[in-house]
């Protein structure tokens, strides 16, 4: 017992030490600082972007409350009125970015057609937007495991190399007690590094410490667990340093290079969303067939889903808003069945990335990241879904001004309702930490098994 | 270079060691059969794109036609849909594709986005870039041939079989340049292999034309020329470098910095603004037009001047008096001044994007990889200069198409009742449809022909720097 307490003093002290480990150690905290600042950067310029619409809001809004001080019809002001929506982060999203800085976080709609407007996509540059972030999470994936690699690939080929192996058997010491302990020293101080960003993150960015810190440690620990025991396995097969690194890296390149982008493509083959535009096509065939059919036909199939209006007055003369909106409004549930099976398409997406996360660890941890901070596309159907209450709350607000030809005041201005947000609930990461588990107990007890035969 | 020169020998010897390392040839093998598995992938998702898209014009085109007779300016807000045409080479290299959508609505007054990318629609996965042939030629093949190369040079100088051959006679400059030789050699047959694949998918699907065969001559030699380069630098590393061991390090830590971090760290200390969220953009295209005034109402104060004009032009007092409907007129005004406004706060746009863009392509200058997918997306029609020719595509045939039908508006209808009236379908009907042109090779020629000659340069600079060794 003492001896292995005596070569972890040992090895500690050799390995605090060597100048080149700690240039490393300084090199992976500098990349985690930067992954932080990256992503702190593009969630407070959302945020300036949020803060900065209620003004744009009002500015355009006094407007036309000065050309309709003396009420209107309220068609008028649901075809010139824009409310803005927007998708406030989490205080997470800033580790992973997830789809946020391609997808639009703020919208403006109207009480037109919802699905002319819902699917308008935001002003990106794609050449950057192509790269991708560089996030924490990024820096966890990508970053922390090559790190790993080349601090751990030698771990017992460079005292054969260096001539010292002998020495060291003279000492008395076993081979896997002195993997383990080389091992067990450079991984804790990575998850030392990671969990002091971590903490500067907490400081700095004011991540909420809930339950999402509790989840983000879990799989940190995790992936980084995974890491460790496949170098371990790669290094108990002891071969050269040099075959360890090659094998190392191949095998970092398939599972963190090939697996995630084989993965996806196969998912988004197998379930294609190419045809998404069929969803505008359809509807504003719809929508303006409304104008070349009698009116009443446009209403009979407004009352189906609208019942509550069936008593009013029918429209008499040529143009009246009502039947404008009717038209919209039939243009939108025209499209019904094609936008559940578009819905399903992109959930059934979700959810194979999300059985093969189990078993493939980068897609797991993609998605466990991406989840915890709510970033992903399963939150962005959510915030077009609390875009899609709001329209319907502005259309059960603007009815009955239509339907019952009450004039829109100037005070009914201030009545309008307003986008509300509800953080979707969250969703635990606790398939792919559980298939994560696996691999790391299937790899130890293969790497111990290999490092006992001396 | 004769069959005996001492370089060729150098590379003849490395390649005999190469063929008789099995864990090589398997690892070869494997990135082979990765980019068959890519190329599969992405083609199958390219021609899953394309029908798609030929259903969805069939359809655009269906709903054009069967329009009944309508009034010019309800069929310009019921518009038509541009779709861009995949590119030929796009499942090799999927540059920005991905990012960028595919179906653009044209309509009147308004120019919209072009929707649904494939990105917005994606698991969160895709944040490394698309599965393609490209992306394992970019990404993992330079990271392997750097490795091996250095290696060798390296296993020379440890098994001191370096200096049994220097002492025969052999230059310092030949071993390494033999070395360099031998891995550009498999460079140059790896790509080939791929490009052969890229060729066979094209000959059983769409069959060849000379500007595929050059497009893909012109991608082997840069993707040639670019791994001649990491290979090359590879060398000249190692031969500075103590052991195996710390040239394996630095190279790796070299890719990691050129390959991961880079492209993903340089555009956010590149880009000192962002580009405005559409929410901020169209307040500002909206504020403008709010001062244009409302091309719908022909009492419209605002176009006080432009009526003037047109009754001075026509030598009436009245436009009821007009030969022409001036609500027609009006709407071709309007539609030209807001087009302006819009091009105009566009430009602004693009000239942001293009600055980001620039200052990316600068940094190809230290990174030569970024050279490289510069100028593969470039040449497979994938980069953003080709998803912009197609927006300008598009919205030249807009405005051509609103304006057509505001004609329409001018001479078919009278101004009298002006809304009451309706043209026959026949008009429209004989309006050509949006067919998206791709570019021509040369325009992609002359877009990849500056990221190639910095790999040229690089080749130069780093052939030299080999022949002149490290320090050992």
């Amino acid at each position: 017992m003492s001896g292995g307490w005596r070569l972890l003093g040992h090895e500690a002290r050799v390995l605090l030490r060597s100048r080149s480990f700690w240039l490393a150690w300084a090199l992976l905290i500098a990349c985690g600082f930067l992954a932080l600042l990256q992503g702190r950067d593009l969630l407070l310029s959302q945020q300036a972007l949020m803060a900065q619409l209620p003004e744009l809001q009002q500015t355009e809004q006094a407007l036309l409350e000065q050309r309709y001080q003396n009420g209107t019809d309220a068609g008028n002001v649901g075809y010139y009125l824009f409310l803005p929506t927007s998708h406030p982060p989490s205080s997470w999203a800033a580790l992973a970015v997830g789809l946020r800085d391609s997808l639009p976080v703020t919208m403006k709609v109207r009480l037109l057609g919802l699905y002319s407007q819902l699917f308008d996509a935001e002003l990106v540059n794609p050449l950057t937007a192509a790269a991708g972030p560089f996030d924490f999470a990024f820096f966890i994936l990508f970053i922390v495991p090559v790190w790993l690699i080349v601090l751990c690939h030698g771990l017992l080929a460079r005292d054969r190399e260096d001539g010292t192996a002998a020495l060291l058997q003279a000492q008395g010491g076993r081979v896997w007690q002195l993997l383990w302990i080389r091992l067990g020293l450079r991984v804790g101080l990575a998850l030392l590094a990671v969990l002091l960003l971590l903490l500067a993150g907490l400081v700095w960015l004011q991540l909420a410490a809930d339950q999402r810190l509790f989840y983000w440690l879990v799989l940190t620990l995790g992936y980084i667990g995974f890491w460790s025991v496949l170098c371990a396995l790669i290094v108990a097969l002891r071969r050269s340093s040099a075959w360890s690194l090659l094998m190392l890296l191949v095998l970092w390149a398939l599972l963190t290079l090939v697996a995630p982008a084989a993965v996806s493509a196969w998912v988004d083959q197998r379930y294609p969303v190419a045809d998404a535009p069929v969803l505008q096509l359809k509807q504003r065939e719809v929508v303006h067939t409304g104008w070349d059919l009698p009116k009443e036909t446009t209403f009979a199939r407004f009352f189906q889903t609208h019942p509550e209006w069936s008593e009013t007055a029918p429209v008499t003369e040529r143009f009246h808003w009502k039947w404008y909106y009717a038209m919209h409004q039939v243009g939108d549930d025209s499209i019904a069945a094609e936008l559940t099976d578009y819905r399903d398409r992109l959930e059934a997406r979700e959810a194979w990335v999300r059985r093969l996360g189990y078993v493939v660890p980068v897609v797991g941890m993609q998605r466990g990241f991406a989840g915890v901070a709510q970033t992903d596309l399963a939150d962005h159907l959510h915030y077009q879904d609390s875009i899609k209450t709001f329209h319907d709350q502005l259309r059960a607000f603007f009815y009955p001004y239509l339907f019952n030809d009450r004039p829109f005041e100037l005070a009914d201005f201030a009545r309008i309702p307003s986008h509300q947000w509800q953080p979707a609930p969250l969703r635990s990461p606790w398939g792919s930490a559980l298939g994560m588990l696996a691999w790391i107990a299937l790899g130890l007890v293969v790497s111990q098994r290999l490092l006992r035969r001396q | 270079m004769t069959l005996r020169s001492p370089v060729l020998l150098v590379a003849l010897q490395e390649w005999r060691y190469v063929c008789r390392q099995r864990l090589l040839l398997w690892l070869f093998g494997l990135l082979l059969v990765t980019v068959a598995i890519a190329l599969l992938q992405s083609w199958q998702q390219a021609r899953q794109l394309s029908e798609q898209q030929q259903a969805m014009q069939q359809i655009v085109d269906q709903q054009w036609q069967q329009q009944p007779d309508r009034h010019p300016h309800r069929v310009a807000h019921f518009g038509t849909f541009a779709f861009r045409q995949p590119s030929a080479l796009g499942f090799f290299d999927p540059g920005v594709d991905p990012q960028v959508g595919n179906s653009l609505f044209l309509e009147a007054h308004r120019q919209n986005p072009a929707n649904f990318s494939a990105a917005g629609q994606a698991s969160s996965l895709s944040r490394l870039g698309q599965f393609s042939p490209a992306f394992v030629l970019q990404v993992v093949l330079p990271l392997f041939l750097m490795l091996l190369a250095a290696a060798a040079v390296l296993r020379e100088r440890e098994q001191l079989t370096g200096r049994l051959l220097l002492a025969q006679g052999l230059a310092g400059w030949q071993l390494r340049l033999g070395k360099v030789l031998a891995y550009a050699g498999l460079a140059c047959l790896m790509v080939a292999l791929v490009q052969l694949q890229v060729l066979l998918v094209q000959v059983v699907t769409i069959g060849v034309s000379t500007e595929l065969l050059v497009s893909l001559f012109g991608l082997w030699l840069g993707y040639c020329l670019a791994l001649l380069a990491c290979i090359a630098l590879a060398v000249w590393l190692a031969d500075g470098c103590r052991d195996t061991r710390q040239a394996l390090l630095l190279l790796t830590a070299l890719w990691l910095a050129l390959v991961v971090v880079m492209p993903r760290v340089m555009p956010f200390w590149l880009q000192p603004e962002r580009l405005d969220s559409r929410v901020l953009f169209d307040a500002g295209v909206k504020a403008e037009l709010r001062a244009m005034g409302d091309s719908h109402n022909p009492g419209d104060p605002a176009f006080g001047r432009f009526r003037e004009q047109v009754l001075e032009r026509y030598g009436v007092a009245r436009v009821e008096d007009l030969p022409v409907n001036y609500g027609g007129l009006l709407m071709q005004e309007g539609e030209r001044l807001s087009s302006e406004v819009f091009e105009r706060h566009y430009a602004r746009l693009q000239a942001q994007r293009t600055a980001q863009e620039q200052r990316l392509h600068w940094t190809a200058l230290i990174n030569p990889l970024l050279a490289l997918q510069q100028f593969s997306m470039a040449l497979s029609g994938t980069d953003p200069a080709a998803f912009r020719d197609f927006e300008q595509q598009a919205e030249a045939y807009r405005y051509e198409l609103i304006q057509q039908l505001n004609h329409l508006h001018t001479h078919q209808i009278a101004f009298e009742n002006d809304r009451g009236q309706r043209v026959s379908q026949a008009h429209w009907q004989a309006m050509p449809m949006f067919v998206h042109q791709p570019e021509q090779l040369a325009q992609l020629w002359m877009r990849s022909a500056l990221p190639l000659a910095v790999l040229l340069l690089w080749c130069l600079l780093l052939g030299v720097l080999c022949y002149r060794g490290g320090r050992r």
